[in-house]
């Protein structure tokens, strides 16, 4: 756990491969927390990915990180691990659903449940369409994958991006524009 | 990642109200249709109930928990050499703390952290850069920056002064400025911006929260905060970033100058700084800055930079009146704010403040002032009521400026204007109506255009060197007479119809001989092209009439059989009762008044008393008029039970009819208290003046010359009813205004100087008594000659002074000097030697030394003898008002 620090002031120094173990260590995290924590829940309780996240956050000790933008960097690291497991899972239910079209399945096997954001139709399409925005505009795709993963607050968001407050708010408003104007595109 | 067309475009519609969005965008896009029809579906996308990034934060969304990503939790942590006391405040680019500076010194400092992303490096560099420059500022209403540094987090901060102030536009509403307190104050921040200019630093982002108001001992002083952060912050503002940093570093472009709109970067000099004061300014005087900043935000960044280059912003005056009608509350609680009346607070805004802000706010830097000095000394003219250099001088602007102290010729002038430029306008209009033939129509506007042109030459005329008093404006009417006598020499009737103006004017200017030569011309002139029985000769017949007498005593019978000419034509052609009749015959009356036969003039008057009564009512303004003027007639007759009866009733009437404080209800006010004071009334005619005094500053102008002589008039009054303390402080009120308006040696002065020692002499302050009545005896001595009859006056006066504080010898030697000088000139001076002689009596009456009280009374009665034998004593004073002289 106390690797974090190091991975973190890695990514931090621009070293690439601190950045692909970061995200290793947050999605696996992420995945431990999830069936953690779904083992003490009733079957049909759906987990948080916002509380997820936080849960994550504290077990790998990331609140004692001394610089900030450490801090940022995890946040982006667990709003891409989170998407990952959100869109892995989709795809693993309408595969399933096009099989059998049961209504309640365990995706993965694992026993644990996220709640989505959206029906797995729409969050898959958006999916598509965020890989394109990220390639004309990543910092906003960032941003998307914060507000829309991890559950940030537009003000959180910024402080991440580290971008005013009114820049955040007009890049969301902006994204999630295009971002359905181009998902109705692909309809 | 330069913002696309797409983006920017989006964003402004955004901020637009949903039903201009459609029409902004086909403005916006043009012939682009696949652009609109792309921002279209942007639009229709943003909002969309389906559209999964938004039904997921709808609900009000509880942030992350545990991720506490505030940075209040500094407080207690140390920041380099600071620790960070306590969160001062938040604001669009920063939070600033309390913090405390260990070494090298201990104090308290603000701590101000700047939490917009920014390269750090830069910003700290470019603050090191500035550092030598800021360190060189030392001003009492400037905060210094001390330091610059970055947290462990990567953000800039900057360490200053620590300064508890609230902005000044909060102070100065919540402490209720009046207009003056706020100019002061902007005076202060002024002489702040202009030291920092002259040290070479240039503010860049002066507003209202940069400026902050503490008190020291109870006086407010400004203080300027964040000097050199806006140039340290400010990243190279290119077309990619700017609209990121317009709203980082710009919380709002309300302040910003048109050059720093434009986004150059390179070219901003202190003049901008200038425009920021100029926005400040116009804040503090009516509540707003001139581009509402919510409006200029919602209008997207090139619609903004392009009103902040272009568009011309209301005048102050202008926008607080528009806001009157848009928002009646509001604006009450503005002026409410400044504890003045809504008019009020928008009349002392018109002119001086009005042009001095808009200088600043010029789009043309060359056109604001130079200095922010220069600006703090065009206020500082303003508030002594000196010409101020915020638009070009005409002779126009300069009468202007004198006019504000005496509004009676103030209100004449602009009588004059209005009256030839509608005038001109009149004609164009008949011209047109009467003669559709286009080529006359053509010609006529021609000719008006040319008085038109002639009228703004005679006021626009640069006045060399005059400083601007009365005197300019007669003779500014001079050059339009004989102007008009030139220019118009094709064009008689216009000419005639202007002179007629010119000639009203100088009559209400009490400019007689001008006013009648004016008169004349006009009078020949419809007597030889009209007849003598046409009404346009006649009613000149009556202005001329009305005016000869007052021009010179020698042509009071010419004047005087004009007007009853002109009534008796009146009643062959109309009857005596038409309304015109009874006008002619007001004049009539009021030329027998003032010249003729009193006896006559109150017979006239109440004959058209009776008439007017029957024919206009008794709240006609006529009969109103008529009735104070028989009033004082009849108080002149000895009739004084009626003449107070009928100068109440006229006072009740105007009151009626006027309302409010109107020149009429001051003349009917003055009529009656008069009358009062005539019958002895003196309570009730000193109350009446009390009412009067405001009414007569607001309407007529603090320094007319009728509201000195009703300060004379009041002081009399008070002395009469032994106020002692009111009469002094009106006597010294007088003196005050008398010296300021017209000089020492006015009648006014020396009046008030001579009441003042008589008040002392009656609290027995000898000494004091003694000093004033020498110090008029001097001025009388200087401007009257030892022998003058005012310096006889003076003497006796002084003698009996010191008669009353019982300076025996001296009131003996002050009384004999003046009878030794009246006794030659006898029996002009024949008053005042038996005034003197009277008092001389008393004095010795007082020493016990009978022999000269003996010989003295002998003499006077002598005197009295001759005096009865050879003159037909009229005890009628010479005018009906003649407590107003």
């Amino acid at each position: 756990m106390s690797d974090v620090t190091q991975i973190l002031s890695a990514v931090r120094a621009g070293d690439e491969a601190a950045a692909g173990q970061l995200f290793e260590l947050v999605y696996t995290e992420l995945r431990q927390v999830a069936a953690q924590k779904m083992a003490g829940e009733a079957v049909g309780h759906t987990l948080q990915p916002t509380a997820l996240v936080h849960e994550a956050w504290l077990r790998l000790g990331a609140d004692a990180q001394p610089h900030w933008q450490n801090r940022a960097h995890f946040f982006s690291a667990a709003a891409e691990a989170m998407r990952r497991i959100l869109v892995d899972r989709a795809r693993r239910k309408q595969a399933l659903r096009r099989g059998s079209g049961a209504e309640h399945i365990d995706v993965n096997g694992e026993g644990f449940e996220i709640a989505g954001p959206a029906d797995d139709e729409q969050l898959l399409r958006l999916n598509e369409v965020l890989d394109q925005f990220v390639a004309i505009e990543p910092q906003k795709a960032e941003l998307v994958k914060l507000r829309y993963f991890v559950g940030l607050s537009v003000e959180q968001a910024a402080l991440v991006l580290n971008v005013s407050e009114p820049t955040a708010k007009r890049w969301w408003a902006y994204s999630k524009a295009w971002l359905y104007r181009e998902m109705k595109g692909k309809e | 990642m330069t913002p696309n067309r797409e983006e920017t475009l989006f964003a402004a519609a955004l901020e637009l109200p949903a039903g201009e969005r459609v029409a902004y965008l086909a403005r916006e896009c043009g012939a682009d249709g696949a652009l609109r029809a792309r921002v279209a579906a942007l639009l229709a996308s943003y909002d969309a109930t389906a559209n999964p990034l938004v039904t997921q934060f709808q609900s009000s969304e509880a942030p992350v928990p545990g991720l506490n990503f505030a940075e209040d939790d500094r407080v207690g942590q140390m920041l380099g050499r600071y620790k960070l006391l306590e969160k001062l405040g938040e604001g669009g680019c920063g939070v600033v703390y309390v913090a405390e500076q260990t070494e090298p010194v201990r104090r308290r400092v603000a701590l101000k952290v700047i939490k917009l992303g920014m390269d750090t490096k830069q910003v700290v560099a470019r603050f090191e850069a500035e550092r030598q420059a800021l360190a060189l500022m030392d001003h009492p209403n400037i905060a210094k920056v001390l330091d610059a540094g970055t947290t462990e987090a990567g953000r800039p901060f900057f360490v200053m002064e620590l300064v508890r102030g609230i902005r000044i536009t909060d102070y100065c509403d919540q402490t209720n400025l009046s207009t003056q307190e706020r100019l002061n104050l902007f005076i202060k921040v002024c002489q702040a911006i202009q030291h920092a200019h002259q040290k070479g630093i240039i503010h860049r982002d002066i507003k209202p929260s940069n400026i902050l108001v503490t008190l020291h001992d109870g006086v407010p002083v400004p203080k300027v905060i964040d000097f050199g952060i806006a140039k340290a912050t400010e990243g190279r503002l290119t077309e990619a970033t700017v609209y990121t940093q317009l709203n980082q570093f710009i919380g709002t472009p309300a302040y910003m100058s048109p050059e720093q709109a434009e986004m150059s970067g390179l070219d901003i000099d202190t003049r901008s700084d200038i425009y920021s004061l100029g926005v400040l300014l116009y804040e503090l005087l009516i509540g707003r800055p001139p581009f509402d900043p919510k409006e200029l935000m919602s209008l997207g960044l090139d619609a903004m930079r392009k009103t902040i280059r272009e568009r011309d912003p209301a005048r102050p005056s202008t926008k607080l009146a528009t806001l009157a009608t848009l928002e009646a509350e509001e604006l009450t609680t503005t002026a409410k704010r400044r504890a003045t009346e809504t008019s009020k607070l928008v009349s002392q805004l018109k002119g001086d403040l009005d042009w001095i802000v808009m200088k600043c706010l010029e789009k043309d830097r060359t056109r604001r002032y130079e200095t922010a000095n220069g600006l703090a000394s065009d206020i500082t003219r303003h508030l002594t009521n000196e010409p101020v250099v915020a638009r070009p001088p005409s002779a126009r602007y300069k009468l202007q400026k004198a006019f504000r102290r005496n509004k009676l010729v103030y209100v004449a002038g602009t009588v004059v204007f209005v009256a030839l430029m509608l005038g001109v306008m009149l004609s164009v209009w008949q011209a047109v109506r009467a003669q559709r033939a286009e080529q006359f129509a053509r010609q006529r506007l021609e000719e008006s255009e040319a008085i038109s042109k002639f009228m703004t030459e005679v006021f626009q005329s640069p006045d060399p060197a005059k400083d601007g008093r009365t005197i300019t404006v007669v003779e500014t009417l001079g050059a339009a007479a004989k102007k008009l006598e030139k220019d118009l020499e094709s064009q008689p009737e216009r000419r005639a119809q202007l002179q007629a103006v010119l000639g009203q004017t100088y009559a209400s200017l009490g400019l007689f001989a001008e006013a009648t030569q004016m008169e004349r011309r006009v009078h020949q002139f419809y007597l030889s092209t009209s007849g003598p029985t046409h009404t346009n000769t006649l009613n000149s017949a009556l202005r001329l009439g009305a005016g000869l007498g007052a021009a010179n005593p020698k042509q009071i019978p010419e004047g005087l059989e004009l007007l009853q000419r002109a009534v008796a034509e009146y009643r062959r052609q109309y009857g005596s009762d038409h309304p015109a009749t009874l006008k002619a015959m007001l004049k009539l009356s009021g030329g027998l008044r003032e010249f003729g036969d009193r006896k006559e003039a109150l017979d006239v008057g109440r004959d058209l008393l009776e008439r007017q009564q029957r024919i206009l009512g008794s709240e006609h303004p006529e009969t109103i008029q008529n009735m104070s003027n028989v009033a004082a007639m009849l108080m002149l007759f000895g009739n004084t039970t009626e003449a107070v009866k009928l100068s109440a009733e006229a006072l009740r009437l105007r009151r009626k009819l006027d309302g409010r404080p109107t020149p009429a209800l001051c003349e009917a006010m003055w009529s009656h208290s008069f009358c009062l004071t005539q019958a002895d009334q003196i309570a009730e005619a000193s109350k009446l003046s009390e009412e009067l005094l405001p009414m007569l500053r607001e309407i007529m102008g603090p320094e007319n010359s009728a509201v000195l002589s009703l300060m004379v008039n009041m002081t009399a009054d008070y002395m009469t009813l032994n106020r002692l303390s009111d009469a002094q402080r009106m006597a010294q009120e007088a003196y005050d205004l008398g010296m300021r308006v017209q000089g020492p040696k006015s009648g006014i002065v020396i009046n008030s100087l001579g009441n003042l020692s008589q008040v002392h002499a009656r609290l027995g302050h000898g000494d004091e008594a003694v000093r004033l009545g020498e110090q008029v005896l001097a001025t009388c001595r200087a401007l009257n000659g030892p022998d003058g009859e005012m310096t006889l006056q003076a003497l006796t006066e002084l003698g009996r002074t010191c008669l009353m504080v019982n300076r025996i010898p001296e009131a003996i030697a002050y009384a004999e000097t003046a009878l030794k000088a009246g006794r030659p000139q006898l029996p002009a001076m024949a008053n005042e030697t038996t005034i003197t002689m009277r008092l001389l009596i008393e004095i010795y009456e007082k020493t016990g030394d009978a022999s000269r009280r003996a010989a003295l009374t002998k003499e006077l009665d002598r005197l009295t003898a001759t005096l009865n034998s050879t003159s037909t004593t009229n005890q009628v004073p010479s005018k009906g008002t003649a407590a107003k002289q």
